[in-house]
């Protein structure tokens, strides 16, 4: 069922038995687990069935810091969220991500892989992915010619990522939705208010606005932000007025931790032939099904107290001619940043087709996790959006830990490479030396914004508990990667969706008991 | 004194006065100066860079007798010079025993390969 919410008379009245906040892949894979129940969901959208620039606007704020892409156009704002522009990389977190690493500050989830293994297997049916398979030999015994760089060894390892089509959650679930008779979606439904009882321990109803001037209220047994990383921080910073201070956020952890994924171009892998490198190729958005990137074994992690990260290849050939992202994506509209992407990587994919003969020189690009660091962190801007809320206000903030990391994953790789006889690492300039903690202009995160409201098993390190619950208020939930207690080396959707499933099947248990 | 004789030692005498004037012949590539995997991937002047960079953040390595000490050090002389420096190579590798130079991630013997390269063939 939908009903646009600019036309409901103004102070329409709303109530449900779950209200979930946002339509993006947490927010539709959590409403589509209780399609056909007996209960009532109500699905807010602040934005509508298309993009609408009015509204993608109230995503706009300022940022200081590490240079960033402009908040307004990292995340979108209507009817399937930011599914609407991803790329569909997907990969697991490693067990290694999950546990409380001594060189690593602040890490350690109350939860483990094996407590997510079940829903990263349903998560991979939602994103439209191959099967729950994450051993390169799997794919190698469909496929001989994906061979590996390197022979196995205790050091670097073949981690395996699979592409969504990139599945577009809108559309993929539109119909279903709006047939629904169970699912009531409001669009145009943007929450500025959550209004807490008195002791400020639950939620009593949230207050929704848009520019139609119309003002409504929803009420609900539960409440599941699911916005994003940046807009649920924003939500408990801004919206509470019984919470000046920011709802859950006795500990003031609600926005610190920001965490992105650093994808840099880092250094050459110069070989003594020309190879395809097949297992390691992305041959193009919606033509791949997987592709491997060098990963360091969770032992050489710990040996050399580095963060965990990746390494991908593109032959030089084609990739120095690129622009970096950071500088690509410049544009507060997101739909200009998309077209700047998709013709960039056209023409590469065009170009690479017609290479027969492999290449002897590739870059490799770091894709690493930022350390949790609790001076990254999003606030509230002075400054307020069209429907009267502060903005979102970014610092990013990176350390040398990060650095010295990435320095360290291609000195391993390239000591197996030379081991083998493989081939040689040449790193970039910025990488070079030891004591040099700049970062170059062409430093670019991967759209992935994570950790503000994260988990932890104790009120006074975490934002919620390990089951997604606000600690202290008794009916509100959050989803999505602000959860993220470490941002480990995949792109974020297919753990957010698994994250998002596991928290359904914990409100049906707990609901229905 | 025959001429043939008064020829030969004319010219023996005459090359044994100028001979310490001469420089030594121009060293040739070998297995201690010609870091080989390298040399399939790096051009010339970069192994004469990576080696003079080596000698300048080593500079008590900074003569040729010295690496070439080091680079033979362990070495059985009746075995293949060429495979066994090979087979160093892809140790130091294995155990980490790596530098950086001009941004190249090389084993140490390589390092010590392009100094002495940088040094007899500047």
């Amino acid at each position: 069922m939908h009903t646009d919410a600019r036309l409901l008379p103004d102070n329409t009245h709303i109530e449900g038995d779950i209200c979930i906040v946002g339509t993006g892949p947490a927010g539709l894979s959590i409403a589509m687990e209780w399609n056909h129940t007996p209960f009532k969901i109500i699905l807010l959208e602040g934005g509508g069935l298309e993009y609408d620039d009015q509204m993608q606007d109230t995503y706009g704020g300022p940022a200081t810091g590490q240079r960033y892409y402009p908040l307004r156009s990292t995340r979108l704002h209507y009817f399937g969220g930011t599914s609407n522009h991803w790329a569909g990389f997907c990969s697991t977190f490693d067990p290694l991500d999950f546990e409380k690493r001594d060189w690593v500050p602040h890490s350690g989830w109350p939860i483990k892989k094996p407590d997510l293994d079940p829903f990263y297997a349903k998560a991979q049916e939602v994103l439209d992915l191959g099967p729950y398979e994450y051993d390169v030999k799997y794919w190698q015994q469909k496929d001989p010619a994906l061979r590996s760089l390197l022979p196995d060894n205790p050091v670097v390892w073949n981690k395996v990522w699979q592409f969504s089509p990139p599945t577009r959650l809108g559309k993929k679930y539109g119909d279903a939705v709006k047939k629904s008779r169970n699912i009531h979606l409001y669009t145009y439904a943007h929450v500025t208010g959550i209004n807490a009882n008195e002791p400020v321990n639950s939620v009593e109803y949230l207050k929704v606005t848009n520019f139609a001037g119309k003002t409504h209220s929803v009420k609900a047994r539960y409440y599941i932000l699911a916005c994003n990383t940046v807009q649920n921080a924003r939500l408990l910073l801004a919206a509470c007025p019984q919470a000046p201070k920011g709802l859950g956020n006795d500990h003031d952890l609600v926005g610190r931790f920001f965490m992105e994924h650093l994808e840099v171009q880092s250094a050459w892998l110069h070989l003594p032939a020309p190879s395809q490198l097949q297992l390691y190729r992305f041959s193009g958005i919606g033509s791949s099904r997987m592709r491997c990137e060098l990963a360091i074994s969770p032992e050489m992690q710990a040996k050399n107290r580095m963060l965990n990260g990746t390494c991908s290849f593109m032959p030089w050939e084609l990739s120095k001619g690129m622009v970096p992202p950071i500088k690509m994506w410049s544009s507060e509209d997101p739909r200009k940043n998309e077209d700047s992407m998709h013709h960039m990587w056209s023409s590469h994919e065009s170009s690479a087709k017609a290479n027969v003969e492999g290449f002897k020189v590739w870059e490799l690009k770091t894709r690493i996790e930022q350390a949790p660091n609790p001076d990254s962190r999003i606030t509230l801007s002075s400054d307020r959006d069209g429907l009267g809320m502060p903005r979102s206000q970014l610092h990013w903030e990176l350390t040398p830990f990060e650095k010295y990391s990435m320095r360290t994953l291609y000195e391993l790789i390239g000591q197996q490479l030379g081991a083998h006889d493989i081939g040689r690492i040449r790193l970039m300039d910025y990488l070079r030396d030891p004591d040099d903690h700049a970062w170059p202009d062409t430093t670019g995160g991967g759209w992935h914004h994570m950790g503000t409201t994260r988990m932890s098993d104790n009120p006074q390190t975490g934002v919620v508990d390990a089951n997604n619950k606000v600690y202290g208020i008794s009916n509100l939930y959050i989803a999505g990667a602000s959860v993220f207690v470490t941002a480990a080396a995949p792109n974020p959707t297919l753990t957010i969706t698994a994250l998002s499933l596991r928290l359904a099947a914990h409100l049906k248990r707990f609901i229905i008991k | 004194m025959k001429r043939r004789k008064f020829v030969f030692l004319s010219i023996a005498g005459g090359l044994a006065t100028v001979t310490p004037f001469c420089r030594s012949p121009k060293p040739t590539l070998s297995a201690l100066n010609n870091p080989q995997f390298l040399s399939t991937i790096c051009d010339v002047p970069t192994i004469r860079k990576i080696g003079a960079d080596y000698r300048a953040t080593n500079p008590a390595e900074d003569r040729e007798s010295r690496l070439s000490d080091l680079l033979t050090a362990d070495l059985d002389a009746n075995k293949d010079r060429t495979e066994q420096i090979t087979g160093k190579i892809r140790a130091d590798f294995a155990a980490g025993r790596t530098v950086t130079l001009e941004g190249w991630v090389i084993s140490l013997t390589e390092a010590r390969q392009c100094a002495l390269n940088s040094i007899q063939m500047p």
